[in-house]
């Protein structure tokens, strides 16, 4: 029962949040079929960006339309909106048009024959997934419209899958990623997860090879290898030959984690092992930089996509609030470090430290302008408050207090 | 002691009015829908005390899994509860209502099998959209569904169902009560529980924001107590009216001309002070925009313009589209004796139509029907009229002419000397 309870957390970004962070650069219009827009406000609430070139909408219908289910009807409301003429448009379905089976996929049809030249792209979310889930399906919608005849591989360029703001929410790691990545002597073809530009997408089955740095990028990794014959890694696998990495804050931060524990010794030995909340890659990618810190014992523990091929013997796969609490306080950990909400939930001891390590989805934390920020390196950023003031999840507690 | 309810106001209602409904303590709340709406609509509500959401799948709701699901988590909040509540909340949304979930049949349920009441109320983003004041009155009506079936004894006095807790011990409505003798209850500020359910008892119900009829309604049917409608007015004469159907109602005479000599001091004293001062009202703090807009200009005011929020159908086809149901209905304001006076007596005044928006900011909506119109801008000068919030904090009656003095005098003097 206490799978779908949620006492004391706020349900993380939905599959919809995922969808908009991947468009809100593509100055696409993101249509969400419901009049409370709960689904592109979900992604407005999780993460703010002036920078944002997306337009972002509710359809502004009636129950009885859903019901009817009248395809034409909907096609006249897409066209009434303002911003229709935008060369990219996105239909997300809401909760309710994906239960009562509204088909999207022939609105996108009918739109795409009064507006050619413009790509519209139906998402069938349906806000009981996470924004990961969400971030899958774009990238495979979207793969849709790659050129699939007369291709021929490019030599040295490469996709990244799964870079985004939700799981990188620090443009300065972003682009130290990336930075990584090119250093190894390959040329960027596409990114999915951000950035996204159709016609770059169109040539994305000429890459070589696919580079996956977040688990939303596993799915598609695996299909363009099956169909397309297209080998991939993750960023974890290079790691040790790439120098690059090294930059990000995870090192920063890892050498600021062991410093710690290091100075402070546990009260037992039971106290001991640090443990990781996050999503997979980067969490993994966190661990690869506490393991050359010289740490020794790191769990990842994720409540989103754990993909098995990635995880170790000791990861745990959380998928409930009250497992959450039993991983947190089932054994004695030195170290935690997990987004701010999660704090409260922790039973904290003498000797061990809670490092804050934001999560958009999970906390909703807000852009600083320029897109910069957003609190993921522990003491400095981390005190940041979403905007919700902190709320979600928080119990009126602000991020604020103890960090590495 | 547990506190629950002021908070479930923000978590549905379009117009974020916080104060509306009385927290009704030892209750607990439960919010049930998909993990986006939860996270979207609830994010003011949960994560505090007694608040908790359960996120079904969609499949759980199809497989008709649904009213299980809710008394378990029911059930599962109640045990572990340290304080245990004696009330359960339980808001649903769209898909709920799509699929048919039988609440009556839950609340039965958990009313028969813990010894707790419950109560149902479903939030509609789809009817919301087009119904501002719904989801409040909705809500407002839900809380009083907490109350047991059966015939009040009467004893409990008169309960006030108002907009906005009672500022002051000393408005015209409570002295009202006071010189005849007669018991008044706020719906704000219950003690516990038990204190609560004791408005089961009262002898009558009186109403003062249109949003509270439903519940008085609900009241009326529920615990058989009587109801009288006597709406928020800024107008002297609309006013004195009320207290004649008062006087009528307790069989009393009361004189109430020591407040209406006051008000009409104080509303000179303010035209004095301005001088020809054009003024715009804001809604956001009037519950009856337009009678205070009719108020101001019989006092003599000049008004220059009226802000107000609506939730019109968004385009022009849709009010003649077949998908148009019974719950669309559309603004008030053509239905109010009040917009009609304005309208065909004052046509220079300007109405400022905001639509609420449910997704990513705000439309002005435009369009003839004999008032000028214009987009809202910005808080400030409109036109040359000086912007005031009236009535924010002020009370049916009187008082309430007090009050909009008060505030009338803001500009000229300084609202904080006040």
């Amino acid at each position: 029962m206490s799978h779908y309870l949620w006492q004391r957390l706020l349900p993380f970004a939905s599959d919809s949040t995922g969808v908009c962070s991947m468009f809100c650069d593509s100055g696409a219009l993101i249509i969400g079929h419901d009049p409370s827009a709960s689904a592109v406000r979900g992604y407005l609430h999780t993460e703010w960006r002036e920078d944002r070139t997306s337009f972002n909408i509710g359809l502004r219908v009636n129950e009885m339309a859903f019901i009817l289910g009248d395809i034409d009807y909907f096609v006249k409301k897409y066209l009434a909106e303002e911003e229709s003429k935008r060369k990219l448009i996105v239909l997300l379905h809401s909760p309710i048009s994906s239960m009562i089976n509204l088909d999207i996929r022939l609105c996108a049809m009918m739109l795409a024959e009064k507006l050619p030249g413009a790509t519209i792209l139906p998402m069938e979310t349906n806000g009981n997934r996470y924004y990961d889930a969400g971030l899958s399906m774009a990238f495979v919608e979207t793969l849709k419209l790659a050129q699939q005849e007369n291709v021929s591989a490019i030599p040295g360029s490469v996709n990244i899958l799964g870079l985004n703001t939700l799981d990188y929410p620090d443009a300065a790691d972003r682009a130290a990623l990336k930075a990584a990545i090119s250093a190894t002597g390959r040329n960027i073809l596409a990114i999915f997860g951000m950035e996204t530009d159709i016609e770059r997408i169109k040539q994305a089955l000429c890459a070589e090879s696919n580079m996956v740095v977040s688990a939303s990028g596993i799915d598609v990794a695996r299909w363009m290898r099956e169909h397309w014959g297209i080998p991939y890694s993750v960023i974890t696998d290079g790691f040790s030959t790439m120098e690059q990495p090294g930059r990000l804050w995870h090192a920063e931060f890892a050498g600021q984690v062991v410093r710690t524990i290091q100075e402070r010794r546990p009260v037992d030995s039971d106290q001991q092992g640090i443990l990781i909340i996050g999503e997979q890659i980067s969490s993994n990618l966190l661990r690869q930089s506490l393991r050359v810190a010289g740490a020794s014992q790191v769990t990842v523990a994720g409540w989103f996509l754990m993909d098995d091929a990635f995880m170790e013997d000791a990861d745990i796969r959380i998928t409930s609030e009250t497992e959450l609490v039993g991983v947190m306080n089932g054994q004695r950990w030195q170290v935690i470090i997990a987004d701010p909400v999660f704090r409260e939930l922790w039973n904290e001891e003498p000797g061990s430290v809670y490092c804050e390590r934001s999560h958009p989805p999970v906390s909703s934390l807000r852009r600083d302008r320029g897109g910069r920020g957003g609190g993921s390196r522990g003491s400095d950023r981390s005190r940041s408050r979403g905007d919700d003031g902190g709320r979600a999840g928080g119990r009126n507690r602000g991020y604020g207090g103890k960090s590495v | 002691m547990v506190q629950t309810t002021q908070h479930q106001v923000q978590l549905f209602s379009q117009r974020r009015r916080e104060h509306l409904l009385p927290s009704v303590p030892e209750t607990q709340c439960l919010v049930i829908g998909p993990i986006e709406c939860i996270r979207h609509c609830a994010k003011h509500a949960l994560g505090r005390e007694n608040t908790a959401a359960l996120c079904l799948p969609d499949t759980e709701m199809v497989l008709g899994n649904t009213a299980n699901l809710v008394v378990e988590a029911v059930r599962e909040l109640y045990a572990e509860a340290k304080v245990k509540p004696r009330g359960f909340f339980l808001y649903t949304g769209c898909q709920t209502r799509f699929i048919g979930v039988d609440f009556d049949g839950i609340i039965r349920e958990i009313q028969n099998t813990m010894p707790v009441r419950a109560t149902h109320l479903e939030q509609v983003t789809f009817v919301a959209a087009h119904q501002s004041r719904a989801p409040a009155s909705a809500v407002a009506e839900s809380v009083y569904r907490l109350l047991p079936e059966g015939k009040s004894s009467g004893k409990a006095g008169v309960l006030l169902l108002n907009g906005y807790p009672l500022f002051s011990n000393e408005n015209d409505l409570q002295q009202y009560f006071r010189v005849n003798r007669l018991s008044l209850r706020n719906a704000y500020g219950w003690r516990n529980f038990d204190d609560f359910l004791s408005t089961g008892d009262a002898s009558l119900t009186l109403v003062t924001d249109p949003e509270m009829l439903p519940a008085a309604e609900g009241i009326s049917k529920r615990r058989q107590i009587p109801y009288v409608y006597l709406p928020l007015s800024y107008r002297l004469s609309e006013i004195q009216e009320a207290y004649e159907r008062l006087d009528e109602q307790f069989g009393v005479k009361t004189d109430m001309s020591e407040f209406a000599s006051q008000a009409k001091t104080a509303i000179e004293q303010i035209q004095a002070q301005l001088g020809p001062c054009r003024l715009a009202l804001d809604e956001r703090g009037a519950a009856r925009p337009w009678n205070t807009s009719r108020a101001l200009l019989e006092y003599a005011f000049s008004l220059g313009a009226v802000s107000v929020t609506t939730n019109l159908p968004d385009d022009e086809d849709e009010a003649e589209n077949d998908y148009n149901s019974s719950e669309l209905t559309g603004s008030v304001k053509e239905n109010d004796a009040d917009y009609q006076w304005l309208v065909q007596t004052h046509p220079e005044v300007t109405v400022y139509e905001e639509q609420e928006e449910h997704g990513h900011g705000s439309r002005a909506r435009s369009g003839g029907d004999g008032t000028s119109r214009g987009r809202r801008d910005q808080r400030g000068e409109r036109g040359g009229a000086e912007e005031i919030v009236a009535g924010e904090k002020s009370f049916w009656g009187y008082a309430a002419l007090h009050q909009l003095a008060f505030q009338l005098r803001g500009p000229a003097e300084g609202r904080d000397g006040q």
